[in-house]
């Protein structure tokens, strides 16, 4: 029998190729992200700064898995930690643990001497963990686990494949709390080659309906969140934050990359404020006794 | 300061080049969608218009005003 993880593995963008993206530079992002170094889609209210918005996103997932005092958080995607650090401020004793596959997150995570916390460089896929978790927050991560040019059933055992070990790291009565770019009003071939190649290399953004079916029966959708908008003002402080920096941006990374990443964050504000893309967020339980198996 | 006359000018040649229309045959009514523009060439129009007009345009704002008559009344309204 062939192991599922040989299946899915050529599905999704090869951790090299996210790692081109999230290696660019710990200096670089920190030029124009907040100082939580989030990189997904912050929360807004009138008045917020980024860094008010990307707190109240980070505490809107912690809410959403009823995170508690002592308990164990898995993070897939933790970027540079930003969810193990307001964890573990909001709930002392909480036992942290993030994957992500960019070395230098790492190296940045460990330095900030998270109590209880620590990252692996690791893949979903390749992931064996320690203990079971009575939450899991991922952010960001699985509009990366789709591949351009892959089949829509293959694409969809993939997602499945992550729901399946997430199902399997929870605990019983396990929280998962979810974010992602999906594909809103836009056909998949609409996606800017620029965005596929330069950015994000061969990165495929699911469906809600395909994160729907690939979660069914595994876990229950509790709550469901589309925020575009705060994605497209997202996109807005970062690109503002980047124009203010371009002359240090470039020294660090040089001007082609710099240009590429306007243009990037320039598109992503028209995509979101148009509709092109959404951002969801899915809060879900995980169904102790699976009754529904897909057809295969 | 730039007039709405000139701004609708430089808007007009730009189009033009882009699309490799005669500007005189380009309708400062019709959408920038019809003009052929898509979101990418949006994005260099605004960085382009950012340059010469020396303000902070946002990335939406051919969206919200998505003609030429409209974008440069939009436009004459932006705080220097």
């Amino acid at each position: 029998m062939v192991s599922i993880s040989k299946i899915a593995e050529p599905i999704g963008s090869t951790a090299d190729e996210m790692r081109s993206h999230y290696d660019s530079g710990n200096r670089f992002f920190g030029l124009w992200l907040d100082r939580t170094m989030s990189y997904s889609c912050a929360m807004f209210r009138d008045g917020d700064s980024l860094a008010d918005a990307q707190t109240r996103k980070l505490d809107y997932h912690i809410d959403n898995v009823r995170l508690f005092e002592g308990a164990s958080l898995l993070d897939v995607g933790c970027g540079w930690g930003g969810v193990l650090a307001r964890a573990a401020e909001r709930y002392p004793g909480v036992r942290g643990t993030g994957i992500t596959v960019a070395a230098e997150q790492v190296d940045y995570i460990e330095k900030l001497k998270i109590p209880y916390a620590q990252a692996f460089q690791v893949s979903w896929l390749e992931f064996q963990p320690r203990e079971e978790y009575d939450a899991i927050i991922s952010i960001g991560a699985i509009e990366h686990f789709g591949r351009v040019g892959v089949s829509a059933s293959r694409k969809l055992a993939g997602y499945r494949h992550f729901f399946e070990l997430c199902h399997k790291w929870l605990k019983p009565g396990g929280r998962f709390s979810l974010q992602t770019v999906t594909y809103g009003n836009m056909q998949a071939s609409d996606q800017s080659e620029f965005l596929n190649t330069e950015i994000f290399p061969r990165s495929e953004l699911p469906t809600l309906a395909e994160l729907s079916e690939a979660s069914r029966g595994l876990f229950e959708i509790k709550t469901l969140r589309n925020d575009r908008l705060d994605y497209a003002e997202t996109n807005r402080r970062w690109l503002r934050g980047l124009k203010q920096n371009r002359h240090e941006a470039e020294l660090l990374v040089g001007p082609k990359k710099v240009k590429d990443y306007l243009d990037y964050l320039s598109l992503s504000v028209i995509g979101f404020h148009v509709g092109n893309s959404d951002l969801m967020r899915i809060g879900f339980d995980r169904i102790d006794i699976p009754r529904y198996k897909p057809a295969s | 300061v730039r007039s709405r006359a000139d701004i609708e000018h430089w808007l007009r040649s730009y189009i033009a080049e882009m699309t490799g229309v005669p500007p005189e045959r380009i309708s400062a009514t019709a959408t920038f969608d019809r003009l052929g523009l898509d979101s990418a060439s949006a994005v260099a129009l605004v960085g382009d218009m950012e340059d010469w007009l020396g303000v902070e345009i946002d990335p939406t704002l051919p969206y919200e005003h998505p003609t030429i008559e409209r974008l440069s009344t939009a436009l004459e309204k932006l705080p220097a």
